[in-house]
């Protein structure tokens, strides 16, 4: 079984339940009360994953106390089982073949859902505690950090403290029930805005990309006619950003719902002015787990420019693992590593020239670079790039005119995707937030996006008509 | 000084306190509306077993009858047309409970466009005796041509009774063939040259026979929007191909797709007595694709394929099967053929090509 944010069930029925209960019982059982929450959320999701994740809770809040403590072994000690945990699942999963036990026992190796991220909030967890950034967690606290039902499967990763943070917390028992209930339904109205806008994001555009994209990719990548090409790495490219974008407000919405503070996790992405700044607006919490405890902890470029080249190459070569030990991960990684490079040795003081080649290499580069991403066979990769420049293999048919009944039928979603890039788009909606104009807008992208919904709901197999 | 910065500061701290909540509000209550139809439409109008209030929400149901054209506010008089869709399971045993009071020709979703069918065609298979009854109208009117062919009315029928065996034709062979079907035959009208240049293809992603029964529009090979009986009544052809069926595969069951499909043969040869039609077997999935899918296999592929098959008459009617030369092994589509296991890749279609140059059929072939 699994349950994401944007099923029917989740939205009609799971979250008003959670938020009834959350906001009826009294204030200590607050806590409890999302993290049982969040630990049921993750069996739906994950079945017997679970008790890998209650043993790296345990473990860890065993951990907690010498490192608090400021033990130095312990940290040590936490961060190897940690990362060693989170190694040995991910090598068992690109390199195990399935066991067969008996005739029907098949074990197949995976990694536990959500894993990349919840190892890495609690190896956060164990520097902060040991940095002596934050004080040590109860139980309670460490399991809701890490069992949120809202950042349990793709994150984002959220620091401790973000949790500590909630400013619902301000509101005491003794408070009267009157303003206790205009407290709830001001986040819940708060974190609704962000959390349509996902949804929207999420099963209106980038579910429709992605039919785009698996139907560029039956025909078969060698056979794409090059302007096909090039618009499969524009479709892929927005159906990557608006999916994950999509999921972190959705997800960052939810959390506000609940009185968490707004988590962002992208900052207008396409508009950064080079490759590394890119990364500082994409998936940020993920990039700034990177900086905080790997870059900066080996120097980050404070130590020379041998120094610099070394510790980027460690922190994208362990990027590109975490994203899964594949080829064409590692690929991708080094890639952006070297136009990184280039951009801080090369472009950096290269004016007016450097400044174009930094636009040049996020609005082409980079999409390329999600091309690497995507295609997990090196011949694939390969015809897809002979397509771009347009060379073809000698196998290869290719129609020249087969973008147009593409583009036919991708408009209406390629059109929109360009339009919310728009960046000053969030300032318009911040100023106008309470207005009837944008609650109307809302309304009717959440009602579209519900339509959308139950047409795949009541036909699991929409995305896949012939 | 201080104090107006106070105030400043606190004024501008207040500020995203004056919140209101009309954005939560207008969801509730649209939300309440909707849930409110669905709770009073459920005995009625959403009374099929799609639409399945244990794992959907009401209001997703509401959302769902939308998608399949019903509309609340339309009263509940086509309540039980819309076929129940894919469920993820074959339901082969819903369906013809369903049968009984639905006319098959409002099967796929829209009420309004079945006219055109019941007035064409006066057989009405609602239910399982349907398919022998028109069978054997079929087999009666044959016959009866037997009988007729000595009177002079239709000279031309003298060929009529007679089999013919499969010949290997050339490409001009498909200079006035139409060729039907979804997006399998999207891809032959994109990657096979010599017949696209050829002939007329009245083809569409996720066609389906019920949707060429109801006469639905799509976008035809002049770019204008049009069913297959309007194409049909504007151009002669002397060979029609259809190949549909994998997107309705997890619709009612083998029968209920040949009674349909049968319906559709019988209104070509109707509207184009002289053409001969080709009932193209549906295309296999690859077999690691088959091992897989509960509901795209090539299992089920096989069963709707013996089904029509049965359609052929051998003398107008002829039912080829282009696995014969795409299949590996173990039954399934070759996997180098293929990149996502449904679909030839759009360098393999030669295969295709050949196969159907190796199975024209003269009728003044001895």
């Amino acid at each position: 079984m699994n349950m994401q944010f944007s099923d029917l069930t989740f939205i009609f029925r799971v979250l008003p339940v959670i938020l009834l209960i959350y906001y009826i019982v009294p204030y200590k059982f607050r806590s409890p009360v999302l993290s049982v929450a969040g630990l049921i959320f993750y069996a739906i999701n994950a079945g017997p994953d679970l008790i890998i994740l209650l043993l790296s809770i345990i473990i860890n809040y065993g951990l907690s106390f010498p490192v608090s403590a400021k033990k130095k072994p312990a940290l040590i000690f936490s961060l190897v089982i940690n990362a060693s945990a989170l190694i040995a699942f991910k090598l068992c999963a690109a390199f195990m073949k399935p066991v067969n036990i008996g005739d029907l026992l098949v074990i197949e190796f995976m990694l536990p859902l959500g894993m990349s991220f919840y190892i890495f909030k609690l190896i956060s967890y164990q520097c902060d505690l040991y940095r002596g950034n934050i004080r040590r967690g109860s139980l309670t606290d460490l399991t809701l950090y890490v069992s949120l039902f809202t950042q349990i499967i793709s994150g984002p990763i959220s620091r401790f403290t973000y949790e500590l943070d909630n400013p619902n917390r301000l509101i005491v028992s003794n408070e009267s029930a009157k303003s206790r209930i205009k407290n709830a339904m001001g986040y819940i109205e708060e974190g609704l805005i962000y959390f349509i806008t996902g949804l929207f994001f999420k099963v209106v555009i980038a579910d429709h990309l992605a039919m785009i994209w698996r139907e560029i990719g039956t025909i078969g990548y060698e056979n794409l006619s090059t302007p096909l090409a090039w618009i499969g790495v524009f479709v892929y490219s927005m159906d990557l950003y608006y999916d994950f974008w999509g999921y972190s407000l959705m997800a960052a919405g939810i959390g506000m719902m609940f009185g968490f503070k707004f988590i962002r996790n992208f900052k207008n992405p396409y508009f950064a002015s080079s490759v590394s700044d890119f990364y500082r607006r994409w998936h940020m919490t993920l990039g700034e787990w990177f900086k905080d405890y790997i870059y900066i902890p080996l120097g980050g470029s404070k130590k020379g420019s041998t120094r610099t080249v070394i510790n980027l190459s460690i922190v994208w070569l362990l990027t590109g693992l975490w994203h899964g030990l594949s080829f064409n991960y590692i690929l991708w990684a080094v890639s952006l590593l070297l136009i990184i490079i280039f951009e801080k040795f090369v472009l950096t003081g290269a004016g007016v020239f450097g400044r174009i080649m930094g636009r040049f290499n996020v609005l082409i580069l980079i999409p390329l670079t999600w091309i690497i991403f995507a295609l997990t066979s090196s011949s694939d990769l390969l015809h897809y790039f002979m397509r771009l420049i347009n060379i073809s293999a000698p196998i290869s048919v290719i129609n020249e005119t087969d973008y147009v009944s593409l583009l036919r039928e991708g408009w209406i979603y390629m059109l929109p995707a360009l339009f919310f890039l728009i960046p000053s788009l969030k300032r318009v909606l911040n100023k106008n937030k309470y207005t009837i104009k944008v609650a109307l807008i809302m309304l009717i992208l959440f009602w579209i996006s519900i339509y959308s919904i139950a047409g795949s709901a009541s036909n699991p197999f929409m995305y896949m008509s012939f | 000084m201080n104090n107006t910065k106070d105030q400043k500061r606190k004024q501008h701290k207040k500020k995203p306190e004056k919140k209101n909540y009309i954005l939560l509000m207008s969801v509730m209550l649209t939300v309440a509306v909707v849930t409110l139809t669905g709770l009073i439409g459920m005995p009625s109008i959403y009374a099929s077993p799609q639409y399945d209030l244990i794992h959907t929400p009401t209001a997703g149901i509401v959302m769902q009858g939308l998608r399949n054209g019903i509309y609340p506010w339309k009263g509940s008089s086509s309540a039980n047309t819309s076929v129940s869709s894919e469920t993820g399971e074959t339901s082969n045993e819903d369906i013809p409970v369903q049968n009984g009071d639905t006319d098959l020709n409002t099967a796929s979703s829209a009420p309004e466009v079945t006219e055109l069918n019941t007035d064409a065609v006066s057989t009405d298979i609602s239910d399982a005796d349907a398919t022998s009854d028109s069978l054997e109208d079929t087999d009666a009117a044959n016959a009866g041509q037997t009988d007729v062919i000595p009177e002079e009315a239709e000279p031309e029928r003298t060929f009529d009774d007679m089999t013919h065996e499969f010949i290997t034709v050339d490409d001009d062979y498909f200079n006035d063939a139409l060729f039907v079907g979804d997006s399998r035959m999207v891809g032959l009208s994109q990657y096979c040259e010599p017949i696209d240049e050829r002939a007329d293809f009245y083809v569409k992603k996720a066609l389906t026979i019920f949707n060429l029964l109801d006469g639905k529009q799509i976008r035809s090979f002049d770019g204008t929007q049009k069913s297959l009986w309007e194409v049909l009544e504007e151009k002669n052809y002397s060979k029609i191909y259809i190949m549909v069926g994998i997107n309705e595969i997890g619709v009612g069951n083998s029968e209920y797709f040949k009674d349909a499909y049968s319906e559709v043969v019988d209104r070509i040869r109707q509207a184009q007595p002289e053409a001969i039609i080709f009932i193209n077997g549906i295309m296999h999935v690859s077999s690691s694709k088959s091992a897989t899918d509960q509901l795209y296999n090539n299992t089920n592929i096989n069963v709707r394929n013996e089904a029509i098959k049965t359609l052929a008459d051998n003398i107008r009617i002829y039912y080829i099967d282009v696995n014969e030369v795409v299949d590996d092994e173990a039954g399934g589509l070759r996997a180098d053929l293929t990149f996502d296991d449904i679909h030839l890749k759009g360098s393999s279609y030669e295969p295709w090509h050949e196969f159907l140059l190796n199975h024209g059929i003269d009728l003044n072939e001895k």
